[in-house]
This record gives C-alpha cells, structure tokens and sequence, in this order.
C-alpha cells in the first residue's frame, strides 16, 4: 500500500485548517477504497505492482483529492478558523462557567439541606473539588489544548497563551477551608491574589499581597510546565508508534 | 459540473444504502462511465453532504472489515427533488439555446 501519498494529503489538509475528525475519516476511507480497488485489479490479472499502480490512480491525483475537500466549508475545522477564540478565551471561559456552576450547585444545595447545619464531609468534599479545579484542570486543558492544537496542525502560541491564562488564573487562587466542632461555623472560601492587583481599588477584594501573588505565578509556572512535559511525552509516544493522525 | 456529483449521490442513495466503493461503482454503471474523475473525490461530497443532513452514515461490519454505509434522510430526498427541479430548468434553457444556434448555423 502506498501510504506516503495518504500521508501527504493529510498533512496538506490539516495545514489548510480542514477538521482533523474529517481528515482522518477520508484517509480511512480512501485506504478502504484503495484496498478494494487494488483486490479488484488483481482479479483482472494485473501483478501486485500494476495493480497496485491502477488503484492508485482510480483514487486520483493528490490535488484532485485535495481540491475535492477544500471545495466543502463545512469540512473546516472551527479551531482552525478562529484560534485564538478556541485555543485561548474558551479555555478561560470554560473555567470561570465551571467554576460558577459549582459554586451555584454548592449554594442551592446549602439552602435546601435539611437538616442544617452542613455536615463536615459536606465541607472537605467541596474543599478538595475547589483544589481540583484550581490546581489540577488548568494542567488538564493545558494538556488537551496542546495536543488538539497539535493534530489540527495550528499554531502552537494559542495554546500556550490559553494554558498560561487558566494556570495563571488557578494559581493565585487560594481556597480556605476552617472547621469547627461547633455546628454552623465551618467556613470554606476561596480567593485571587490576582483580583486586588488589577483592582486596587476594590476593598472587598483584599490588599494586594506580592509575595503571595509571586507565589501563585510560581504555582501557574509549575502548572504549565507539568502540561508542557507531558504534552511532550505524548509527542514523543506519539512519534514512536507513527507520526500523523 | 457544479452539483453533478451531489445530485448522482443522493438520486442513487435514495434507492438504498451503500458504501464509498459500491457508490462509485453505481455511478459509473448508471452514467456509462460518461462522468470520469478520481474515485476518491466522493468522500468528501458524501462527508458534506451528511454534515447537512442530507445524508446519515452508519459503520456496519462485513468480512472482517467496517465499511461505512450511507442513506439518504428526509431532508436529502428534499434536496434532491429541488436539484433536479433546478437542473431541468437549467437543461431546458440550455437545450433551447443549442436549438437556437443549431437553427442559425444552418440558416447561414
């Protein structure tokens, strides 16, 4: 089977912004109308080379292929059309929406839990998601981010602009957590270092605190250097068993 | 050329369901290998044509291998029937001008 052409119009629809999704369906699909047709050359007594030659140019030129799917808008991929808006403000927008959600799902849950006060797994519970989410997930979409831009053959700043954002965002965010023995005084909270910085003036938000702000682009530092690792580990994993798609 | 393709596909998909190859095989039947292009140049008609909506694709196995199946939906016969409204009109035109020609050749 000659593959190398395949791969070539994969890489040359990918670079012109055609949805990954799509592409790799085609590729599939020619491989399987390759496959079909080279069997059907053979039946008619050609040798594996002709056969293989006929099959071939049954498919089609690479332009020709290429053109054919170039000509459907709707085989575009969205992340291509519009980076910055997929790769860079969704992955913010995503994690503020979430993040409201809990906390919207956290506060209707604690006016209709019967009977109050809340009880302390409640509490840790809710603790330990709220790490998660500021912590853990802007690695996770750092990761995700990178390799869909990746395989959709974007380019790579887009990406590491909107990782950096939610790890920066995650990582000068602290959540508090204080239980007590006495029903209905646990308190768990949640704050930016970054918040009074931008708005000073805002008093509810608290006095802006360097260190503790460097300490959160420390964390945000850390953050998208883990996603970067194992976007790399996944390249080189990726590389071993076969490039493309 | 423009809308040769997609018209083919949904006339033959109405029939009944088929995949990519059995496709191209049953265009060439019925046109006589009149219409000759790159046989992989249909995927992508087909793809389009799901996305919308004119068409659903179900992967069945036979033999050992998935072969993608598609089928025309409501909205694909819909389609079809305007195609073929618009290309008898633009047939009609077209043949009354050849006519119209033809006549003032063997006029001159």
């Amino acid at each position: 089977m000659q593959s190398q052409p395949l791969r070539n119009l994969s890489e040359r629809l990918l670079h012109a912004g055609v949805a990954h999704r799509h592409v790799r369906r085609y590729i599939r699909e020619l491989r399987d109308h390759y496959e079909d047709a080279f069997r059907e050359e053979l039946t008619k007594g050609l040798d594996r080379s002709q056969a293989e030659q006929a099959a071939w140019a049954r498919l089609g030129s690479e332009e020709e292929l290429a053109r054919s799917v170039l000509a459907q808008p709707a085989l575009r991929s969205t992340a291509a059309r519009f980076p910055a808006l997929v790769f860079g403000a969704a992955p913010v927008f995503i994690w503020f929406a979430s993040l409201a959600l809990i906390v919207f799902a956290l506060f209707a849950f604690s006016e209709t839990y019967e009977p109050a006060p809340l009880p302390g797994w409640f509490f840790r519970s809710i603790y330990g998601l709220l790490l998660v989410w500021v912590r853990v997930l802007p690695v996770l979409f750092g990761v995700l981010l990178l390799i869909a831009s990746a395989r959709q053959r974007t380019a790579i700043h887009w990406p590491i602009i909107g990782t950096a954002m939610v790890a920066l965002i995650g990582g000068t965010a602290t959540v508090h957590l204080e239980l007590r023995a006495t029903p209905g005084m646990s308190a768990l909270g949640m704050n930016s270092e970054l918040l009074p910085m931008i708005f000073p003036s805002v008093a509810a938000l608290g006095k802006p605190n360097a260190l503790a702000l460097a300490g959160g682009f420390v964390r945000a530092a850390l953050m998208l250097g883990i996603a970067a690792t194992l976007y790399v580990i996944w390249r080189t994993r990726l590389g071993r068993v076969s490039m493309a798609i | 050329m423009t809308g040769v393709p997609e018209i083919l596909i949904l006339r033959l998909l109405a029939d009944r369901e088929m995949y990519g190859y059995e496709l191209v095989q049953a265009i060439e039947a019925a046109t006589g290998s009149a219409i000759k292009t790159g046989e992989g140049v249909v995927y992508p008609i087909l793809h389009a044509l799901q996305a919308g909506g004119c068409l659903k694709a179900s992967r069945k196995p036979i033999n050992g291998r998935t072969r993608i199946y598609y089928s025309s939906t409501a909205a694909g016969k819909k389609r079809l029937e305007l195609m073929i409204r618009e290309w008898s009109r633009i047939n009609t035109a077209v043949s009354q001008v050849l006519k119209g020609v033809g006549h003032a050749i063997a006029a001159a």
